[in-house]
């Protein structure tokens, strides 16, 4: 019996953290039959590499089509600004205005009010990435 | 208006979740949110439960109205959500001897208990609000899941109150709403959202042979508030690593839609173990 892991692991960046990133991982281990030619051999450990590697960028680009996730919500089919903020991106907001004092329903307000969404968890990915700026650039301020 | 279901749509917890998790079974919860198991069967307490609460939201929109319901009315609404309700959700199972019409009959009598229990004096705030919010532990980390549910009632008199409407087999223990996980999950998003403390009631109409109205009334503190974020890490910390535990003693199996995966459940561990030996 033969064994093939197959691994693939991609760094990225973290969204308004200088000099931080982020590991993305993934692997798949899998038993091959002892019988299998060469060539056979190679084919399974290209396709079962292919796997992983779009595996790792799917979760990435937030495209996720996996069945086995905790509490897996439905899928996002939309891209582009229409698309919901994820939820890194909204912990990134919540943190950025908990350093600077405004509360959950002070963010929500806001969200209301410039953007007619009912709460941060409601903003599209565009209009989340604003609200970082109003609050990086100081013009949201605590109440 | 944002939907639960809108906020279902991204990762997160809620009470039903963490307490199914910490309180009932993590295998059950594995079976049913993390390998997406498809339930053998839907529990008759389950539909039965949401019909009620479907009578409750109708009857608490009238009160919203400074109407009074007509006790008439929410009984044969009863009797028509719930008989939709058992096809809708088609694979029900009953408990022995018990059958829809059985179940018709007590659903509009408890309805009828609910209603006269009901203080008119209570002004109705909100009825069936949504929410989704950080999770944020005692030294300012947020997790990156967001809490949602949705909050059955909200009401004023002598100050606010948010109210869980709940249908029991028996009459609750003394301590039940002082331990339940429900209270601090609610008040908690409610804290976030309104930036309010407030009370919270449980209104339990027991299904005895006369139908018996309960209000047990709670509060929460932060230092409970910041013990429900760390049994929230332990919790994503087990599921990161599949940690998942079969509470063999648990109330529930005898009921568990997911009691047969859960039978073969050692097996297919095994299995697993061996092959990444």
């Amino acid at each position: 019996m033969l064994k093939l892991n197959s691994s693939y692991s991609k760094k990225v960046p973290v969204e308004g953290r200088d000099f931080s990133s982020q590991s993305y991982h993934a692997s798949v281990e899998m038993e091959l039959s002892d019988a299998l030619e060469p060539r056979q051999i190679q084919e399974r450990i290209h396709d079962t590499f292919k796997i992983v590697k779009e595996a790792v960028e799917t979760e990435l680009n937030g495209k996720s089509q996996s069945t086995h996730k905790a509490e897996s919500p439905r899928e996002h089919t939309g891209n582009g600004s229409g698309e919901k903020a994820s939820n890194k991106q909204i912990k990134y907001l919540t943190d950025l205005a908990r350093v600077r004092d405004i509360s959950v329903s002070e963010l929500n307000s806001q969200a209301k009010k410039i953007y007619g969404a009912d709460s941060i968890y409601d903003l599209t990915k565009k209009d989340a990435s604003k609200l970082v700026d109003s609050l990086k650039t100081g013009n949201l301020k605590a109440a | 208006m944002a939907t639960l279901n809108d906020y279902r749509d991204r990762e997160h917890w809620s009470y039903s979740s963490l307490n199914q998790f910490l309180n009932i079974c993590s295998l059950q919860w594995a079976l049913q949110r993390f390998y997406k198991i498809a339930p053998a069967f839907t529990p008759a307490t389950l539909s039965f439960g949401s019909t009620f609460h479907r009578v409750m939201e109708a009857i608490s929109s009238i009160r919203k109205e400074e109407k009074s319901p007509v006790k008439k009315d929410a009984m044969a609404l009863f009797n028509d959500l719930w008989h939709r309700q058992v096809k809708e959700d088609g694979n029900i199972k009953f408990d022995e001897d018990t059958t829809v019409e059985d179940m018709a009959k007590q659903g509009q009598e408890l309805t009828a208990c609910a209603m006269d229990a009901i203080d008119p004096e209570e002004q109705v705030v909100s009825i069936n609000e949504p929410f989704a919010v950080p999770i944020i532990d005692a030294n300012g980390n947020s997790l990156d899941k967001p809490l949602i549910g949705e909050i059955d009632l909200v009401v004023e008199k002598d100050g606010r109150k948010v109210i869980d409407w709940k249908t029991s087999a028996r009459r609750w223990p003394k301590f039940q709403a002082k331990h339940s996980m429900q209270p601090t999950v609610f008040l908690y998003a409610y804290k976030q959202l309104h930036g309010i403390d407030c009370g919270f009631r449980f209104d339990v109409v027991v299904k005895n042979k006369t139908p018996v109205f309960e209000q047990h009334e709670t509060t929460r503190t932060t230092d409970q508030f910041n013990r429900m974020v760390e049994l929230i890490k332990l919790a994503e910390k087990m599921v990161q690593h599949e940690h998942f535990c079969p509470n063999e003693t648990s109330f529930y199996c005898d009921s568990c839609p997911y009691g047969e995966a859960c039978s073969s459940w050692h097996r297919e561990r095994s299995k697993l173990i061996s092959v990444a030996a």
